[in-house]
């Protein structure tokens, strides 16, 4: 017989051989899949959990505070949407949580859903630290809690005195007089009559009441334009404008069912011997609310004129309709 | 008789990995029955404290309050009973009920809240789902427009605002 070299092996050692690889394969496979699910269950959890957190009913986080920020130890992506399709007639958003693993941002969670809160944020929120800032949108009465989120800095320029107040206690925010105090921060100024140039700025702030009271008017950034009323003037500014409208929309419809619900009260409140002259104004506002379409709707179908209305006639009539 | 040897040895490691498989299959489910028992209990033990911080808070929302710390709106309560548009609106609660005085400690016969009963009722039921479930409740301030000889005033009374919790969660 000629040495040929070759190694010899028995059947059996082939066969274990083989078998080995497999089972081994199988096991790395599925540890694999099993880390990459708990990931995924982690990253649910967290969402979940921050959603929790985000109800002002369930956190008390609401009524025109600054909570302090939530902090993470690891970078984390939030990513949000808005549908007004689901979940009729109040619509929903929904979040999605990614955090960092490896050195790499994780695959997202699966969506939470978000029906009963309203969270004004840009499209996808990165960073170790998220700011949060709550107000009521009242319109005149309160409709919902609104929440912001935000995970930039911002640098706000020639702001009114009510905002320096409002925001005072929120970390991410700057104030100043000279723009060029911000630096590379994102710039907000605010332009009323008087300021002056607003062209190195990032957004544009307009007073619409034309005395620089800033209650109504509009927010320009990123090539687009929002109207804003009253307390909306953050999440215009903080917000993605996809966001802010398709929010504004939610609201609306919260709005037509709060109002549905006063309308029923001042029925009642009419067989105690209290009549309303609120009744019809806030049919009107309904009907406007209705045909909803974005925020411009707010002064062009005059629901904020109308809410002013409401505002004025409510301590007239014989039965307050509302307590703010 | 020595290619039977190898084929007797080729069976008895088959049987011996078909038998380790099972051991992991079986492990695994065992291990999984147990965890998924404890996430159950401890979901509905979160659910239930959850509801319990809730309770405290929700007298404060657009719908519930009248315009003072954990005092709800009886007179706007009447339009929300039953109301379809919230059937679905907390989802994390299975039931919502506010029981007036009247109603505290009656198990049965208790007069529900709408136009037509109002304000001789016991109970504004908001929705119930009808799930199994388990309860929470805090006592609240019910506050309402109330005339007597022709004078009107705010008449507010206890009540009591119950959730209840799904216990088939998950």
């Amino acid at each position: 017989m000629k040495n040929k070299k070759a190694i010899e092996m028995s059947f059996n050692w082939l066969f274990s051989i083989i078998a080995g690889i497999v089972i081994l394969s199988l096991a790395i496979y599925g540890a694999t899949k099993v880390i990459d699910t708990g990931t995924q269950i982690v990253s649910t959890e967290s969402a979940a959990k921050l959603t929790a957190f985000l109800d002002p009913a369930q956190s008390g986080i609401a009524y025109g505070q600054v909570s302090p920020p939530i902090e993470f130890n690891k970078e984390v992506r939030l990513e949000f949407s808005c549908n007004l399709d689901d979940n009729p007639p109040f619509g929903k958003q929904s979040l999605r949580f990614a955090e960092e693993s490896f050195g790499k941002i994780s695959e997202f969670s699966y969506p939470i859903d978000i029906v009963n809160n309203y969270v004004f944020s840009e499209n996808v929120l990165e960073g170790k630290k998220i700011y949060v800032y709550s107000k009521s949108f009242n319109l005149p009465f309160k409709v919902a809690d609104m929440i912001l989120l935000s995970t930039e800095q911002y640098c706000f320029v020639n702001a009114p005195r009510f905002v320096e107040n409002d925001l005072e206690n929120l970390k991410n925010v700057n104030f100043t007089n000279d723009i060029d105090d911000c630096g590379d921060i994102k710039s907000v100024c605010f332009q009323g009559t008087g300021s002056g140039s607003t062209s190195e700025c990032h957004t544009i702030v307009k007073d619409g009441s034309n005395k620089n009271l800033f209650t109504v008017g509009s927010v320009e950034k990123d090539g687009g334009s929002v109207y804003y009323y009253d307390n909306l003037i953050y999440p215009a500014i903080m917000s993605s404008e996809e966001n802010y409208e398709c929010n504004l929309k939610r609201l609306m419809n919260k709005f037509i069912v709060v109002s549905n619900l006063y309308l029923d009260k001042i029925s009642i409140l009419e067989k105690n011997g209290c009549g309303s002259t609120v009744a019809g104004r806030l049919n009107e506002m309904i009907s406007a609310a209705n045909s909803f379409e974005d925020s411009l709707d707010l002064e062009s179908r005059k629901l904020v004129s109308k809410a002013k209305e409401v505002e004025r006639e409510n301590p007239k009539t014989a039965c307050k309709l509302y307590d703010i | 008789m020595k290619n039977k040897r190898g084929q007797l040895k080729i069976q008895e490691m088959a049987f011996m990995l078909v038998a380790v498989f099972l051991f992991f299959v079986l492990a695994g489910l065992f291990f999984m029955a147990v965890l998924s028992s404890g996430i159950q209990k401890s979901a509905v033990d979160i659910e239930m404290k959850k509801a319990s911080g809730v309770i405290a808070n929700l007298a404060g929302s657009a719908e519930f309050s009248c315009g003072k710390p954990n005092c709800v709106d009886g007179d706007k309560l009447v339009g929300m009973a039953r109301n379809d548009d919230y059937r679905f609106f907390w989802p994390t609660f299975e039931s919502l009920s506010i029981i007036r005085e009247s109603g505290i400690g009656k198990s049965t016969g208790l007069i529900e809240c709408n136009i037509a009963t109002y304000p001789n009722c016991d109970e504004y039921v908001i929705f119930d789902r009808g799930g199994n479930k388990t309860t929470t409740s805090s006592f609240i301030a019910l506050c309402r427009l109330e005339k007597e000889n022709g004078i009107k005033y705010e008449k507010c009374e206890m009540a009591k605002l119950e959730i209840g919790v799904s216990k088939d969660e998950i």
